[in-house]
């Protein structure tokens, strides 16, 4: 019998079973994402929650209908679908329409999830696959940034730092503190790095994502932006570019996703996605570049699984006197 | 395993809950410090500063205070001055030298213009140019030839028209936008008409549409142009007149103008009303621009694209002038 290619995928071994299942994990990342939902609630108004409620129930939705129709196993009770809707909602402004909200929530379940398998088997993490469809499509529709403190469409339109930063205006009217709190225009789920830091923490003790894929990101970017910056070599603001976008989101949340399998695969991923966006951020049209340069790694995942070759077992192991 | 995960959530609780003790203080702090919510090191209340100057039935003026060496000598003064710009209000601190004439340095304490438009006012180099220049301020080039001027804003002219700065906005919204004109005139004739609209997110009409987020059709002209269009019709006729539409509100009269024209009608007529009476009129060198007495003044260049803000810095530079010139009877 013909295998489904997310079969093959899967059955490409050896495998280490955990007693830890999917359904715990991604239960984990909900839980550890709940302080930052509650501070984007906090910063934006009920458009947030109306927002995060929408993208949840959506993709769970979507996915529950996906599998009925093809008559697959149900795995809405895993969770995974809910962690993509709150994070697909993190990713998009306040003033972001509804309708927007759940046309990218079908497309990251349906298309980017369900196409290519299903959990485990989808190339790119899908709530980045949802953003970029917005992006591609309709960009104004992600596109009105707000001040904080105000409620969706009564807010007032601000540009974000990062497109401050990088047009060369003037960001001293937000200081770090309320870079580091998330007092700051952005998306609702992405401005407060201390709540998002929290929530990583709680991971960490979990043993859900390891540190090292996420630091290698996050040096990466600050590291060549700094190099490189546009005011000058080895000018860049460091904590700005810490601070102010997505860098923090995408590090803890987005580029620890299980796409890739071995450790020294995923650092390199993470150094390859941390290049692409640094060079978004100082090179490219858009002032961002975290969702662009998660996705392109893990575009790449495949041919860096096949670059790095894994140690043939017992190899290394020292040789007992 | 389940212990682990209880003590984790406990943990996280607990740390959430002081974390969001720490942003809601942050809040409060300051916003003790602050005007209008923004943040900014410049933005202190400056009533609560040594030299504090009682601001109280001055128009535009925020806050005001002497600035002071070690001996106690005025070396200047520190003025926050607001003023409407195409939403909300732009608030600057502008501080001058003890002759209450000369500008030391001007600072954006907030404002919510337009990014890449009105915004641009944060640009250095945009804010160099006030360094040194002496109040009142014009746009280059506008700067009158003398020293004639009148409480109302308004110059008498032998033409139809009385000088000045008119601005007219729609009372409601329309199809998700409010309408805003403003209509100059100079030597008695308009010299500029600009015409856009705002949504309710604070987006203008013109930029959206220059961006190519608001898009009339695939190969006709944007709104913007067909704005630029009718405002460009007002200049050559000097009036409305001729403008006819049909039941849609749409005109054959402007090439290209394919938009119901019926709110940049509205708001024309009532502009040109105004304009006809000297009723409402703001000098054309800002609003209430003061005359210098000296014949000295300072001249800055517009914020490309920027009518509005351009306009609402010259009113509150200008006012944060006269009221410290009273105020230091210079």
């Amino acid at each position: 019998m013909k295998l489904k290619v997310a079969d093959q995928l899967h059955d490409v071994g050896p495998h280490i079973r955990m007693n830890r299942t999917t359904k715990e994990i991604m239960q984990d990342v909900v839980i550890a994402l709940i302080p930052a939902f509650l501070g984007s609630i906090y910063f934006f108004g009920i458009k947030a929650l109306i927002l995060v409620m929408t993208a949840v129930t959506t993709c769970v939705i979507s996915e529950y209908i996906w599998q009925k129709l093809r008559k697959e196993p149900l795995t809405v009770s895993d969770w995974s679908a809910v962690v993509t809707g709150i994070l697909l909602a993190f990713n998009v402004p306040a003033t972001t329409p509804v309708w927007a909200v759940m046309v990218a929530s079908v497309f990251a379940i349906i298309v980017a999830k369900q196409f290519f398998g299903g959990i485990g088997s989808n190339f790119a993490n899908p709530a980045l696959m949802g953003r970029a469809l917005l992006l591609f499509l309709w960009p104004a529709s992600i596109s009105g940034y707000v001040s904080t403190y105000h409620a969706g469409a009564d807010a007032v339109s601000s540009a974000t730092v990062l497109g401050l930063y990088k047009s060369g205006s003037q960001i001293s009217q937000f200081s770090k503190w309320d870079m580091f709190i998330g007092n700051i225009p952005g998306c609702i789920g992405e401005t407060s790095k201390l709540l998002l830091l929290i929530g990583f923490a709680y991971l960490c003790y979990r043993r859900v994502v390891n540190i090292s894929t996420t630091a290698a990101y996050i040096l990466t970017v600050l590291l060549v932006t700094f190099i490189f910056s546009g005011e000058g070599l080895f000018k860049g603001d460091i904590l700005v570019n810490l601070l102010s976008g997505g860098l923090i989101l995408g590090a803890c949340y987005m580029m620890t996703d299980y796409a890739s399998v071995a450790p020294r695969v995923k650092v390199t991923l993470a150094v390859i996605a941390g290049l692409i966006t640094a060079g978004i951020r100082l090179w490219g049209m858009l002032p961002e570049g975290v969702s662009y340069g998660i996705l392109a790694a893990n575009c790449l995942s495949g041919l860096v699984d096949n670059l790095i070759k894994p140690h043939i077992y017992g190899v290394n192991v020292k040789k007992s006197k | 395993m389940k212990d682990n995960r209880l003590k984790g959530i406990i943990a996280l609780a607990v740390v959430t809950v002081i974390s969001f003790g720490v942003i809601y203080g942050s809040k409060i702090l300051v916003k003790d410090n602050t005007t209008n919510g923004n943040t900014t090191d410049n933005n202190q209340n400056q009533q609560d500063l040594p030299g504090a100057i009682d601001v109280s039935g001055a128009e535009g003026i925020v806050s005001a205070r002497e600035l002071t060496d070690d001996s106690g000598n005025v070396t200047g003064y520190s003025v926050v001055s607001e003023a409407k710009g195409f939403a909300k209000p732009v608030t600057w601190e502008i501080i001058f030298e003890n002759d209450a004439k000369t500008i030391r340095e001007v600072k954006v304490v907030s404002h919510a213009e337009t990014p890449g438009y009105g915004a641009n006012m944060e640009e250095e180099s945009y804010l160099n140019q006030f360094k040194g220049i002496k109040a009142p301020i014009y746009l280059k080039g506008q700067a009158p030839a003398s020293d004639a001027g009148s409480e109302s804003g308004a110059s008498d002219t032998t033409e139809g028209f009385k000088d000045g700065i008119y601005r007219v906005e729609s009372e409601e919204m329309d199809n998700g936008y409010y309408y805003m004109l403003t209509l100059k005139v100079e030597n008695g004739a308009i010299t500029n008409v600009v015409f856009d609209g705002m949504n309710e997110l604070g987006e203008y009409k013109s930029y959206l549409s220059s961006v190519g987020k608001y898009v009339m059709t695939e190969d006709g002209l944007t709104w913007k142009e067909q704005a630029d269009a009718l405002a460009q019709y007002v200049i050559e006729h000097q009036s409305v007149e001729g403008l006819a539409v049909d039941e849609n509100g749409k005109t054959d009269a402007v090439a290209g103008v394919s938009i119901s024209i019926n709110n940049f009608l509205e708001l024309a007529e009532k502009a040109l009303e105004m304009a006809a009476t000297g009723e409402g009129a703001q000098n054309a060198g800002g609003d209430n621009a003061p005359v210098s007495a000296d014949g000295e003044f300072g001249e800055i260049d517009a914020i490309s694209g920027a009518t509005f803000t351009t306009n609402a810095i010259l009113e509150l530079v200008n006012n944060a002038y006269e009221f410290i010139k009273n105020y230091a009877g210079k």
